[in-house]
């Protein structure tokens, strides 16, 4: 924030903006005044509404892995959503599950917004300008979420000249142009990403007695042309490819080849009330393996047409759109045709309005509903979801919010893997599988603290969960022609709840966050008794800190530091021999708790003119965070615990060209 | 809650629970394994009661009680077995059970029924890997609704029977085009760990494969033991499931099995 007090300057003389009182100052007339001050740099920008704004171009002053300016990895920095071991690519917000989140680009569904094992999401920071995160407090007229909703947007006023970034890592490369076409009334916009972990370090990934090859690449487009100062009509595409391959040392005996993709594009019209956008989503998993002789041949698919109308008609807003969604289901091809039976066809046509008031007295509403009429063969059902927002603000720097609201949403995740393999799969909603509900009820403060500049929020939630789905079968079962996953998918209901601390300074040389969650999140499944138990992401305890440092202008040295509770698992109580192998005995479902998670990295960067470097060091105190624990029986040890743990201290280096 | 199909609560000062492994084949003397779970919650392992020493252990034909004798033989592990050769399985018999030990009985009851499915056996090589061998078995005669599975014995290599690999299944559910059987993975009981394990047969390997009609309570048991030897130290698709066993008191499994076996003698000649 720039602080300009209008008081007596003699002329030609500078002073610290900040310096002056306002006691000091008396109206006079300026004749010629330097302002200078260090402006707020802010990654993160909470909007009134709620949503959380992210700039891309600062996300890379963060420390993460591989020197990444991840949109995604820098939520996990943020309260609400939950820390994330290594390998986990998911995203939990506030006791939720993955798959109850929206992503979108651009207005455009993104199914899958990850790559494998977490390190990256699908969001390409040099190509993108913002991202909105909505981690609650969803308007009625965006579209249907159970969870949380985040967008990444491009680029979308006239550019004056080419910009762009390229960029060279040890881990990935990406480049981005942005190119003003038309004498300007366009804007073409190009990003592409590519990894060669593999290439570079081909042994470096190992699980068990197996190396793992992996790589990914995505591909961003979108043009803007601007018709006139109101309105514009805009393109965007998307591409993304995941492979992994798996291969095992001694006898061949297990092989493996998975990946997935995502295509993503819309088109879209708006001028400044009005905005009508055309959209395809698809995404398709590939899930190889062939075990002992046996072949697991899982392919998946999601496909999405819809058409939005949005119209702004003062204080209210109306919104209308019709999603089509195929969903493939899970065959395996191997030992089966694919004949239809599990692939499902849905339509879901949603109509809202919402009306948006401020009072004169500081109290300010935004209520709404949103309207599903959902179909899935014979199953046709009306879904209403109210939603109010009601805010107070007091004494300038403070907000208090109230939200009470319905989100729902109408495809679920098979999530059949724990880390987001691609062999999690996305069904439709159905008579047997029903959406997914969530009631949510929040109360919250925040603002800014004058003087020091520190923003904060504190927020209190509590959510009821419905038809939350947990996978409890095997994928070997898909060895058996006529089993169907679904017979293993459990309908469980649940709650969470907790509050959530927000602190930042994002002004000045010396910049930073904390962010912390006191929460827990409980579900019941009728498999496991009537007793709630923890969620596999329950965390009750959750701290994020970060540090930026600009001991130069052209320098900036990041840190952040994580600690978290465990999370919940499955201990073994006893073991026994059975057919001469170990077969164990568990405590009750997620009774356990893994130690709790550490972790701190440290980056630095430094920019001169166009050229920038940057070192990151994920894991810097090489802390071990245990990921998983298990037994095996040797006969002359006997029964061996064992542990996979995360230890490594990760170096990454990367050169960026800016122009 | 022990298992989401057995009311077994745990219980610090409890002495490890009894665990069971025993089958009755059509024509065979009945085998029965005692011992003990190890408790793995503990920062050390006691083995001292692995092994169930001095428990009785009958099994009834009817009315009529046979008790089993222990002897050591090595080629079981653990390698103290209960058997008796004055009695063998018949078909249509429902033999009954019985474990009495110092700490706790055991009971449980498996009828024995006949095997009317005719099986052949032809090896094939596997893919990407010419050197060796799984075997392609087609069964007709299976009833749909009866929990069958396959055991597998290399002649020479092997002292005895062992669960093939993911080989229990519904008659229904056998697969047209047959089924694939390997070896299912095991303790390597002359070497340390893993490594040397192969699922698959060589060439020249005289193997011995058993269908066995199995009680249909036993079918969660297997299916959850197949996945858990394969699954349960895998990072990226766990399994921590229960194996719900048909024992009253007891781990394991009590089991009938009706029979067919055949031999087959792996060469590439045979595809």
């Amino acid at each position: 924030m720039l602080l300009i007090s209008v008081c007596r300057v003699a002329t030609y003389a500078s002073l610290r903006a900040d310096s002056l009182s306002t006691d000091e100052c008396v109206i006079d007339t300026l004749s010629e005044v330097s302002v200078i001050a260090v402006g707020a740099r802010k990654a993160v920008f909470r909007e009134t509404d709620g949503a959380l704004v992210l700039d891309a171009r600062l996300l890379g002053e963060n420390a993460t892995i591989a020197g990444a300016n991840d949109p995604i990895s820098f939520l996990h920095t943020l309260p609400a959503v939950g820390t994330n071991g290594e390998l986990n690519a998911s995203l939990n917000v506030r006791g939720s599950n993955n798959g109850a989140n929206t992503f979108l680009i651009n207005g455009t569904r993104i199914v899958n917004p990850m790559h494998m094992f977490g390190i990256y999401s699908t969001f390409n920071s040099s190509f993108f300008s913002r991202y909105t995160f909505y981690p609650s407090r969803i308007s009625a007229v965006r579209p249907n979420t159970a969870a949380a909703m985040f967008e990444a947007l491009s680029p979308d006023s006239p550019a004056e000249k080419l910009s762009g970034e390229i960029s060279v890592g040890v881990l990935e490369s990406h480049g981005t142009f942005h190119l003003p076409l038309f004498n300007r009334k366009g804007l073409l916009s190009i990003g592409g990403r590519i990894t060669y972990l593999s290439l570079l370090f081909p042994d470096i990934l190992k699980l068990g007695n197996s190396y793992l090859k992996y790589g990914f690449g995505d591909c961003n487009l979108s043009y803007t042309h601007f018709l006139d100062n109101r309105s514009k009509i805009s393109a965007t595409f998307f591409l993304s490819d995941d492979n992994l391959e798996t291969l095992v040392r001694h006898d061949g005996s297990k092989d493996g080849d998975c990946g997935w993709g995502n295509l993503s594009t819309n088109l879209r019209w708006s001028n400044s009330s009005t905005e009508i956008i055309l959209g395809l989503s698809t995404f398709h998993n590939r899930f190889y393996i062939a075990e002992a002789g046996r072949e697991l041949n899982l392919p998946s698919s999601l496909k999405e047409i819809y058409a939005e109308g949005i119209r702004h008609l003062g204080e209210f807003t109306v919104e209308t759109d019709v999603v089509w969604r195929f969903t493939s289901g899970q065959y395996n091809v191997a030992v089966m045709k694919e004949d239809g039976s599990r692939s499902s066809n849905a339509v879901e046509w949603n109509f809202a309005g919402s009306w948006k008031h401020e009072f004169p007295f500081g109290l300010s509403i935004n209520a709404g509903i949103r309207n599903t009429v959902y179909a899935n063969g014979d199953y046709l059902r009306y879904f209403p979801m109210p939603r109010v927002d009601l805010g107070y603000r007091c004494g300038g720097f403070v907000q208090i919010n109230f939200s009470a609201g319905r989100y729902m949403r109408f495809d679920h995740i098979v999530e059949e893997s724990t880390t987001g393999m691609p062999v999690d799969y996305y069904i439709n909603s159905s008579e047997r599988e029903s959406p997914e509900d969530t009631r949510t009820v929040e109360l919250g403060v925040s603002g800014t603290i004058p003087g020091l500049w520190i923003e904060f929020s504190i927020e209190g939630y509590y959510k009821r969960l419905r038809h939350y789905g947990e996978f409890a079968g095997s994928i070997l079962d898909m060895l058996n022609p006529s089993y169907n996953p679904l017979s293993d998918l459990m309908d469980g209901r649940g709650y969470s709840c907790g509050i959530s601390v927000f602190f930042a300074r994002q002004f000045g040389p010396l910049r930073g966050r904390i962010g912390y969650n006191l929460g827990k999140s409980r579900l019941k499944f009728d498999r496991y008794g009537d007793s709630y138990f923890p969620s596999s992401h329950d965390r009750l305890h959750d701290l994020s800190m970060a540090i930026i440092w600009n001991p130069l202008r052209f320098m900036t040295i990041g840190a952040t530091f994580t600690h978290a509770t465990g999370i919940p698992y499955t201990k073994v109580k006893y073991g026994y021999i059975m057919a001469e192998n170990l077969i164990c005995e568990y405590y009750p479902h997620n009774s356990s708790r893994l130690p709790s998670y550490n972790r701190l990295d440290a980056s630095a960067s430094i920019t001169l003119n166009r050229h920038r470097i940057t070192v990151s060091i994920y894991n810097i105190l090489a802390n071990r965070n245990v990921l998983f624990r298990y037994h095996s029986f040797y006969l002359s040890q006997g029964v061996v615990k064992r542990e996979s743990v995360m230890k490594s201290v990760i170096p990454s280096l990367s050169y960026s060209f800016l122009f | 809650m022990a298992s989401c199909e057995k009311d077994m609560v745990f219980h610090n000062d409890e002495y490890p629970p009894l665990v069971i492994e025993g089958w009755i084949s059509e024509g065979e003397s009945p085998i029965v394994m005692v011992s003990h779970a190890l408790d793995l919650d503990g920062d050390s392992i006691d083995y001292s009661g692995f092994i169930e020493k001095w428990g009785r252990v009958s099994v009834f034909d009817g009315a009529r009680q046979y008790l089993l004798s222990a002897h050591v033989d090595k080629r079981f592990f653990p390698s103290l077995i209960f058997t008796n050769n004055r009695i063998k399985g018949e078909s249509g018999h429902t033999y009954r059970l019985m474990v009495e030990t110092e700490h706790g009985n055991a009971e449980s009851s498996a009828m024995l029924e006949a095997n009317d499915a005719t099986l052949e056996l032809r090896s094939e090589i596997v893919k990407k890997n010419d050197s060796t061998f799984v075997i392609r078995a087609f069964a007709t005669g299976l009833e749909e609704e009866t929990c069958y599975k396959f055991y597998v014995r290399s002649v020479g290599d092997d002292p005895h029977y062992y669960p093939a690999f993911k080989a229990t299944f519904l008659g229904k559910d056998f697969p047209t085009e047959g089924f694939l059987i390997s070896k299912g993975q095991r303790i390597q009981l002359d070497s340390e760990g893993k490594d040397r394990f192969s699922h698959f047969f060589f060439n020249g390997d005289v193997v011995q494969v058993k269908l066995c009609r199995i009680p249909s309570s036993l079918y969660s048991f297997w299916r959850n033991y197949d996945n858990t030897i394969a699954l349960g130290s895998n990072m990226l698709l766990t399994f921590a499931e229960n194996c719900p066993g048909n024992i009253e008191g007891a781990y394991g499994y009590w089991q009938s099995e009706g029979t067919v076996v055949r031999v087959i003698k792996t060469s590439a000649f045979n595809e």
